[in-house]
Parts: structure tokens; sequence; C-alpha cells
């Protein structure tokens, strides 16, 4: 716009609007749509994957109750197979009747929305909970969690013992939020 | 999964095989393999990263390569002559920005 007085020239009112639309909102436009898209459909997406990973985990829940468990030895662990096994009648999963054994892995990737990844670093300075980075990582691990839980009874075993749970940063490049995140779970599926 | 002609392998993360005995070890055996991201891959994840959620084409990779570390532990299990690989354990690491290891070990043993 200085440019355009210094020549002397008439600036009718419509072409200096553009130029104040070329170089002061255009270069905000672009983040700020991503960031409304982030807002919009980042929660769409978050309460969707929650609301179809409840309806999967109930479902797996009643047909094969208690399946996973981290220990690392059966002898501490009740059978599955009958339904009301209460305290008073403890059976143990007995090692010999244990027919077949097999390694389970599994992973996903998850990514926090850039607006989360935002508030994440606003947040890290003044301290406190995250609540949206919280939630995502959580959805995450249940999900995968939940997965191997399918895979297993996909697979035909009875329950699967000694399962871990890691967690890491794919991306992550020096101070900033990592962008992906990997969780990892496995164990054994036993079989009686 | 397998490659063919090897004895079948008992994999597990516990200290011993259910229901199996161990009579021998032979030491620790480990495999591990180095994945980059896949270009296509990696500008629809960066996309997707947008909104957050599942990245199903980093999932995909990660589950295969780990399965590739997987097999290579279990070649050299077998070039030992177990049967059996206890305590798996898996660890990732990033050893640049888009590119990560994966690498699985155990102990190598023969159960009866």
């Amino acid at each position: 716009m200085g440019l355009l007085l210094a020549y002397n020239r008439v600036v009718p009112l419509d072409s200096e609007l553009i130029w104040v639309f070329l170089y002061i909102v255009f270069p905000f436009l672009i983040p700020l749509t991503i960031y409304i898209i982030s807002i919009i459909f980042g929660s769409m997406v978050y309460s969707k994957g929650v609301a179809e990973l409840r309806t999967r985990q109930s479902s797996s829940q009643s047909t094969h109750p208690n399946m996973l468990c981290n220990m690392r030895t059966t002898k501490n662990i009740p059978k599955v197979t009958s339904v009301a096994n209460s305290e008073a009648t403890f059976s143990p999963v007995v090692a010999s009747e244990i027919q077949s054994s097999g390694l389970l892995v599994l992973s996903t990737v998850y990514s926090l929305s850039t607006w989360s990844k935002l508030k994440v670093a606003i947040k890290s300075i003044f301290g406190g909970r995250l609540t949206s980075a919280q939630e995502m990582l959580e959805l995450g691990r249940e999900e995968t969690i939940q997965r191997l839980r399918e895979e297993a009874i996909r697979q035909g075993w009875t329950q699967v013992i000694n399962v871990r749970i890691e967690t890491l940063c794919l991306d992550k490049k020096n101070d900033r939020p990592s962008a992906f995140v990997e969780f990892c779970v496995y164990g054994t599926g036993i079989r009686y | 999964m397998q490659p063919s002609g090897m004895p079948i392998l008992y994999l597990s993360n516990t200290e011993e095989i259910p229901g199996k005995t161990i009579f021998q070890t032979f030491g620790l055996v480990s495999g591990s393999t180095v994945r980059a991201k896949h270009v296509g891959k990696d500008i629809f994840a960066s996309l997707k990263s947008i909104v957050g959620g599942e990245i199903k084409g980093y999932t995909e990779l990660l589950n295969e390569s780990r399965n590739e570390a997987l097999q290579r532990m279990i070649v050299e299990a077998a070039g030992r002559g177990a049967n059996a690989v206890v305590n798996i354990r898996f660890s990732t690491s990033t050893v640049a920005s888009g590119a990560a290891e994966l690498l699985a070990y155990g102990t190598a043993v023969s159960v009866q």
C-alpha cells in the first residue's frame, strides 16, 4: 500500500482491500483454517472412536470376561471358563492342563490433533493437566488392548497372560510435542 | 509366518512355555529392523494428524516391521538348534526423525 502511494497513484478502495487481504489476512488464513478443521473434526473423530470402542469392549467382555491379565505365571490366575469363579471356588490354571501357547503382538499409531498439540505447547509453559492429550492417549491404548483381545478371540486362545504395554513417541523433534505415538501391546495366549 | 522346513518354535513372553519344561538354553537371541516412513503415506499421515486419531498407514507399517524383526529372531534361534524362545521383549527407538528401529529379543531354549 505504501509503495502505491509513493507513486502518487490514486488507489481505489476495492484494490486496497485486495492488498490488505494478501498481506495481512491471507498469511493467517491457512493456519486458521487448519485449527478450525482440527477443532471441529478432531472432537468428532475422538467421540466416534470412543463410541465404537465401548460397544466392541462390551460385546467381547460379555462373551469372554477377564481374558487378559499381566501375571507372569498361571498359578494365581483363576480359570476363565467357569463363569461364576468366585473366591470360594477359586480354581487356578494348572500348567499341565495347558495344551498350547503362543505369542501375540499388536501395535497402533495414534496422533494428537493439531489443536491439542497447540494446547500442549501452551500448557507446558504454565503446567497443569493436559486433558485433551490424556484423552487421546487413553483412547489409543484402550483401542490397542481391545484389538489384542479380539485377535486372541479370533485365534482361539482361552486366556492371555503376561500382557505388557509400551508407549513410544515416534517423531519427536527436540522439545516440540510428538506428532505420532505408538502403543505396543503383547502377551502370551494360552489354551486349556 | 514361519519359514518352511524349520522346527516349530514356541514363542512366549513369560519365563517359561506354559505347560512345558525347559531343559537347555542357548543364550540371548535378537532381531531388528529399521524402517523409514513412506513418502505417500507420510503426506496422508500429516493430513490425518490435523484431526488426530489413528494413523492406519503407520500402524500397518510398524506391525509389518515388528513381525519381520520377530522373524529374524526366530531364524537366529532356529540356527542355534533351539525349539522355543522365552521371555520375549519388544522395544522401539527412533534413530532419526522419520525412522524407527524395532527390536525383538528373547532367550532361545529347548523345551519338552
